[in-house]
């Protein structure tokens, strides 16, 4: 893929977003059992102007899990991320529809990085909607892979 | 960042002000004279007096003086500080909360300060943010405790699931409190936000009939109006 040319995702591709341990939805009453993402999983930091994900299609493997497990250690290989963190999945043309009817005109396009051929980046996010990013968690990133789920070894 | 730290013993010392002496000290000394006197001023974070390493000979005086040197705190010492700091505040409240509740808070703390789960550019818990959130469980009184998160700039996360219906507060600091509940009706789902000081945060959140998530038995009614 080039680099240089803006690539928006197709709609029925999907994205994976990490979500460290301290953004995961947690039940105290079971024993703090992970049960999904807390809204602040999809905020954008200070500085940031896109909400970095993966494009789990960006790879060609016919088995889903290898995608999905290519872009985990691309991941893995680009930052320390923790045993216990998650990633949540999901579908480009959700993502923007959820984000449409909360008012927010978003772009998912392809930003590619030095060993990091899947990036990609979710733009103009709005930073503090809450609403937004509550049903950014509940009703778009509706898949999660557990960090510790996948392997370590190399495909 | 390095500065110099002398033993707290000497805070009584009655060296004659630094202004007098300007011409009869270097520029060097002054500065030094200067960190000194800030130090005396301030308090030792818990974790960075776990790795001040002793000077010897530094700025030996007709009294035994021990000079420390400290670094600039490691990741360790920011998630020791963080957490030692927020357990004082909770025992300064203990009386409110049952013994079982506050070992239940610890054991949640220490595990979003998990050093092995830490992520970089990530904040500890903020001592402020921590206030506020004490505050709004004495007021609002939870039977159901929450789970708990971290934002990225220190503000503690409490979360209630019932089904799939959920309730989020983000603690900030002075006060201040972000919510946002969603619960499914006929096959959609509502949503609410409000951003409330934490002293009308039980108002706030009165319409929506808050006790079907902080409460046990309103979970067996489970739709709430």
């Amino acid at each position: 893929m080039p680099s240089s040319k803006i690539t928006n995702l197709p709609d029925d591709n999907r994205v994976m977003r990490h979500v460290g341990w301290n953004k995961l939805r947690r039940d105290a009453d079971n024993d703090d059992k992970v049960i999904g993402f807390l809204p602040e999983a999809f905020q954008l930091r200070e500085g940031e102007d896109s909400l970095s994900v993966r494009w789990i299609e960006y790879y060609t493997d016919p088995d889903d899990a290898a995608r999905i497990r290519r872009c985990v250690l691309e991941e893995r290989a680009a930052r320390k991320i923790g045993a216990k963190s998650a990633f949540g999945i999901g579908r480009v043309g959700r993502i923007k529809q959820v984000c449409k009817t909360h008012g927010a005109s978003i772009r998912i396009v392809h930003e590619p990085k030095d060993n990091e051929p899947s990036h990609s980046g979710i733009r103009r996010l709005p930073k503090d909607d809450l609403v937004l990013l509550d049903a950014l968690a509940s009703e778009a990133f509706t898949e999660m892979v557990l960090n510790s789920d996948i392997p370590t070894e190399a495909i | 960042m390095t500065s110099i730290l002398f033993d707290r013993q000497r805070q009584g010392s009655t060296s004659p002000p630094l202004q007098m002496l300007k011409d009869a000290l270097s520029k060097e000394t002054m500065n030094l004279a200067e960190a000194i006197r800030t130090f005396l001023h301030s308090d030792p974070s818990p974790g960075s007096l776990l790795q001040e390493q002793p000077i010897a000979g530094l700025m030996q005086t007709s009294t035994t003086r021990t000079a420390r040197v400290s670094v600039e705190p490691s990741l360790h010492e920011r998630l020791f500080d963080a957490l030692a700091e927020v357990k004082i505040m909770t025992s300064k409240v203990a009386m409110h909360l049952d013994k079982q509740w506050r070992q239940k808070l610890f054991a949640q703390l220490d595990s979003l300060h998990d050093p092995d789960e830490w992520e970089e550019g990530e904040e500890p818990l903020q001592q402020e943010s921590f206030a506020t959130f004490l505050k709004a469980m004495l007021a609002i009184n939870p039977e159901r405790r929450p789970g708990l998160g971290l934002s990225s700039l220190g503000h503690l996360i409490a979360a209630w699931t019932t089904g799939s219906d959920r309730l989020t507060i983000e603690f900030l600091p002075g006060d201040r409190t972000r919510w946002v509940l969603a619960r499914a009706v006929s096959g959609e789902t509502d949503r609410f936000a409000g951003d409330t000081p934490v002293s009308r945060l039980v108002e706030g959140l009165a319409p929506y009939r808050p006790d079907y998530w902080l409460r046990y038995a309103e979970q067996q009614d489970h739709q709430p109006a």
